[in-house]
């Protein structure tokens, strides 16, 4: 029997949804908080505060580094924006002496280049590293599985926008309390509804990625990828030494010369190569919170004399095309308005996903042999879906209370806060396995929802910056990083009661029909 | 204050939207409408969405306007899914009479 094209592609949706959705529900929830990461950051480093100038804070970032590393190679500077507080720095040291650790090589600054003495944490950073490079996996593998997943995303979009029979005749239904029916309401709402950044953002993602996924226009016209990205993203050639010291020119007057020929915008990362030397240059980079594409241009100037020495020359139509793409995915240049609006459209597509998973089994559950005793694929799926979509909730919550409650001088802190996401995430996991799977969503949930409760409580408890001081002050980024917590705590609650209702409602139901016969004989 | 404004206006054009589809009226117009009464809620709707373009337009320039517009609409279009949620009493009438059977395939 041929079946028919919507058929086919049903089958396709089901199917590409389902078998890397796990992954995918994990790589839309962190991405989506990845657009408040500098704002995570800054809530997880409560012992930062302020708004620091970037000029200031560079030439502050400067003064650090001649004294910390004077004959370094090279020097990168990420000068604070206007979203984050910190200056990062690290340095190429001379000659090739093998890197030792991080913090040996790099250094958070202050405002006027000292170096910070807050709690350490990955931040906001994790979340957006997590979103594809995932955690304990070789990055290259992860990069390649989050790949596959994306590409299966895609298909899922489009094979579901075919599949849904009534886009606009169902364009505003959301029924309550009818079992499957309201699952797919609440599939196509969430899909149908920001369809546009549903799929930019699954191809946009794919591009972030692609000479990784598609290495064969490189491999057919270069040496080797590293020629391409030299001829694309030109970096200053290296120049030996001279051996002749020279001090640096103002790096301020320099940025204020870049930031007068990008009309304006900011400077979001210096280079300085040679620093000290006569043949020192300071290559500046457009910020990327200043226009949509994200490689922005460089200008490069001489160290000693601030002399204009080279720009970057302006981008194909093909690069310009990626660097939009990138841009567009990573919203970079969003202000708070967008920034929210992108976020709002990234839950969208995080229950979009999350729904789609339960509605997997809440389809094939009426239709097994035996409802109590479902074949093995089933049970997997079902356990699976709690571990995803509850666990990682209470995984991210953990991270958060980790980030408050663990000893500020622990050693190799940062990691242990990352290590407690997952150790969240995985007892989650075992707990769903070992529990009947109704029981397992409600228990699941609820402690999701009792853990983000509990992170502006944590917060007030161990920190002076809690909920009634920081209204006080006016700083709403705490205030509404406790408010998203208590509404991410009111929402996986509200998903533990409609999971514990389902049981008792139909046992009334019943209860009642039994009533109903007795009456009626 | 523009975007909330922007979606203000998203939100009203949805909500137009909904009261021309017959299934909605209940909810949204309190009865069925006329034929030529839904349309001009389908024409008004649809001004308002291109009205929101523009608005973002003017505000945020073209590029940062499209994507903005976007994002309105979304949370427009939602805002509209939640109200009929929470006030809609006859939202499911219309799809009541109908069968529940769901819209995907066989699997």
């Amino acid at each position: 029997m041929k079946e028919s094209l919507r058929q086919s592609m049903a089958w396709l949706h089901t199917w590409t949804g389902l078998l890397l959705g796990w992954l995918l529900f994990a790589m839309f929830a962190t991405g989506t908080a990845a657009y408040f990461q500098d704002e995570i950051t800054r809530w997880m480093q409560p012992e930062v505060a302020g708004r620091p100038d970037p000029v200031v804070a560079t030439e502050g970032a400067v003064r650090f580094l001649q004294t910390t590393a004077p004959d370094a190679k090279r020097w990168f500077i990420t000068p604070p924006n206007s979203r984050s507080a910190t200056t990062q720095v690290f340095w190429q040291p001379e000659g090739d002496r093998p890197r030792g650790s991080r913090r040996d090589t790099s250094a958070t600054l202050d405002g006027q280049g000292h170096r910070i003495e807050a709690r350490e944490t990955r931040g906001g950073t994790f979340l957006y590293r997590f979103h594809f490079d995932l955690h304990y996996l070789p990055v290259i593998w992860a990069r390649y599985m989050v790949g596959i997943a994306a590409m299966f995303m895609l298909i899922a979009i489009l094979s579901g926008v075919i599949t849904h029979k009534k886009i606009f005749a169902d364009f505003f239904m959301l029924r309550f309390g009818k079992g499957q029916r309201s699952w797919l309401d609440a599939h196509n709402v969430t899909a149908v509804l920001a369809l546009p950044f549903h799929l930019m953002i699954t191809f946009t993602g794919l591009v972030t990625l692609a000479t990784l996924y598609m290495p064969w226009g490189i491999a057919a016209n270069y040496a080797s990828p590293d020629s391409f990205f030299e001829a694309v993203f030109a970096r200053s050639d290296e120049v030996e030494r001279s051996g002749k010291a020279a001090p640096l020119a103002p790096v301020g007057a320099m940025m204020r010369t870049a930031s007068a020929e990008w009309h304006g915008a900011g400077v979001g990362f210096l280079s300085v190569s040679n620093p000290g030397d006569a043949t020192a240059t300071v290559s500046l980079t457009r910020a990327p919170e200043d226009a949509i594409g994200s490689r922005g241009p460089a200008l490069t100037l001489d160290g000693t004399t601030g002399r204009r020495l080279d720009a970057s020359v302006s981008k194909g139509a093909a690069l310009e095309t990626e660097s939009v793409m990138i841009g567009l995915h990573a919203g970079r240049f969003a202000e708070w308005g967008l920034r929210w609006l992108y976020f709002l459209s990234g839950v969208g597509g995080t229950i979009m996903v999350g729904s789609g998973l339960v509605l997997w089994t809440v389809k094939r559950r009426t239709r097994l042999p035996d409802p109590e005793r479902p074949h093995f694929g089933f049970r997997l799926v079902e356990r699976l879906n709690v571990a995803a979509i509850a666990g990682l909730g209470a995984g991210l919550a953990s991270y958060f209370l980790a980030n408050r409650l663990l000893p500020l001088r622990m050693e190799a802190r940062a990691d242990w806060e990352v290590h407690s996401l997952f150790i969240a995430w995985v007892a989650v996991l075992i707990w769903a396995l070992v529990r009947p799977a109704q029981r397992a969503w409600i228990e699941a949930l609820a402690l999701a929802a009792l853990l983000f409760a509990a992170v502006p409580f944590v917060n007030a408890l161990t920190t002076p910056r809690n909920l009634f001081a920081s209204l006080v002050a006016g700083d709403w980024l705490f205030v509404a990083f406790d408010a998203v917590m208590l509404l991410l705590a009111a929402g996986f609650g509200w998903a533990a009661r409609k999971a514990a209702r389902p049981r008792s409602a139909r046992v009334k139901r019943r209860a009642s029909q039994a009533q109903e016969t007795v009456v009626a004989a | 204050m523009i975007d909330l404004f922007a979606t203000l206006l998203a939100l009203c054009g949805f909500a137009l939207l909904s009261i021309s589809m017959p299934r909605h009226q209940a909810d949204m117009a309190g009865g069925k409408l006329a034929p030529a009464a839904s349309r001009r809620a389908r024409v008004g709707g649809y001004a308002l969405l291109f009205a929101v373009l523009v608005l973002d337009g003017f505000a945020f320039g073209a590029a940062y306007g499209a994507i903005a517009w976007f994002g309105h609409l979304s949370i427009g279009a939602w805002s509209v899914v939640a109200w009929l949620c929470v006030c809609g009493r006859g939202t499911n009438s219309a799809s009541k009479k109908k069968s529940t059977t769901p819209t995907r395939g066989e699997n």
